[in-house]
């Protein structure tokens, strides 16, 4: 999958698609966000990326708690008291069920008929896999700030010292003697 | 044929082989990728780390971390490639290790990059590059480090800030990457007094 380059899109417009791919967007950038995506295909491509990128993220596997505590949770909030949820009698049941089905099936419908097709799908990195990146990007950015220290350093003991503080010095020991033997 | 003429044409070939195995042949065209070569051929040292990350696990790292470090997200977000090749120079290859060196900040001069640090002292030379796009934006960077028994390749692809990636750089201290590559060494070195 090839990335959009959204370094030549102004920023505050990669913000919102963001936001809008993450479902945080205000309804009012909702809807810039889908004028602007109607007339540009690269905006389009750029909030697919996104999105598939934050469904990714969202489909990693939660952390599961050791099947023992999990045990001891259900026992203790109550087992048997899950079971009595279903208050509605059969019939009705069927009919809530069935309304919801018909009301599914005509928005997957409709959205087959009106939205763009699906894109590649994202590659799949489990979560130690993202977190591994993690710690090597960092890793790599530790050694660009170490490269500039160690210029730093050397600046300062190669150039700082010979050219500016021995002259300084020079001139302090010039002044010392001129003054002194005035008084 | 001569030899000289096949020579070049195995090492050509080895090379363009190298960064289609890799996976970097797609960054050939994107402003900012160094080809840094042939690294494997000086990986006689005991420790070799390659680090490749490409934007589709970057974007990952920028959506996994947007809520606790936003800064951090919102650079990942810009970036296209980290590469980095660390290898553990032998005292017979440092020669051939210096001379690869030289040879790409040439290629890294006549292909306008502008040199952000030069450093050399005594074994140890450092040499920061990067590549301006417009007036103040940087389209790639590289760092190419020697420190007599270690050499570093790093090639960050993408729009960077460096005033940002600094400040990251200094809050991410951290011992080295091939720790991060090696959790377990890590830690081991942690708990050591």
């Amino acid at each position: 999958m090839h990335a959009v380059p959204e370094g030549q899109l102004p920023e505050d417009t990669v913000a919102r698609i963001m936001a809008a791919a993450y479902g945080e967007a205000s309804p009012a950038d909702r809807l810039r966000v889908w004028r602007a995506t109607r007339r540009d295909p690269a905006l389009r491509r750029l909030l697919r990326e996104h999105r598939l990128i934050a469904k990714a993220v969202h489909d990693l596997p939660a952390p599961r708690a050791p099947g023992g505590i999990a045990d001891r949770i259900r026992t203790e909030v109550g087992g048997p008291g899950v079971r009595g949820a279903h208050t509605l009698p059969l019939p009705r049941r069927g009919l809530l069920w069935g309304g919801t089905a018909m009301a599914a099936t005509c928005a997957i419908l409709l959205a087959t008929r009106t939205l763009p097709p699906a894109p590649e799908p994202a590659p799949e990195y489990s979560r130690a896999e993202i977190e591994e990146a993690r710690r090597q990007i960092e890793a790599a950015f530790a050694m660009v700030t170490r490269g500039m220290g160690k210029a730093g350093t050397a600046v300062h003991h190669e150039i700082l010292a010979p050219t500016v503080a021995r002259p300084l010095r020079d001139g302090t020991t010039i002044l010392h003697d001129l003054f002194g033997k005035e008084q | 044929m001569t030899m000289h003429r096949r020579i070049a044409l195995i090492a050509l070939w080895s090379a363009t082989t190298m960064t289609a195995v890799a996976g970097l042949d797609r960054y050939v065209d994107t402003p900012g990728y160094l080809d840094l070569g042939d690294l494997r051929q000086f990986e006689s040292g005991n420790s070799v780390t390659e680090v490749i990350i490409p934007n589709t696990l970057i974007r990952m790292v920028a959506a996994m971390v947007r809520k606790e470090e936003p800064q951090f997200a919102d650079m990942l977000r810009h970036l296209d490639l980290v590469h980095v090749h660390a290898i553990e120079v032998a005292d017979d290859s440092l020669e051939t290790v210096t001379a690869h060196m030289t040879g790409l900040s040439d290629r890294l001069d006549k292909a306008g990059w502008d040199v952000l640090v030069r450093m050399r002292e005594g074994d140890e030379q450092n040499q920061i590059y990067i590549l301006p796009e417009g007036e103040e934006g940087i389209r790639g960077l590289c760092v190419l480090a020697l420190d007599g028994a270690e050499a570093v390749f790093v090639n960050i692809v993408g729009k960077i800030d460096l005033d940002m990636l600094s400040r990251l750089g200094e809050q991410f201290d951290i011992p080295g990457l091939e720790d991060a590559a090696n959790p377990d060494a890590s830690d081991a070195q942690e708990e050591s007094p």
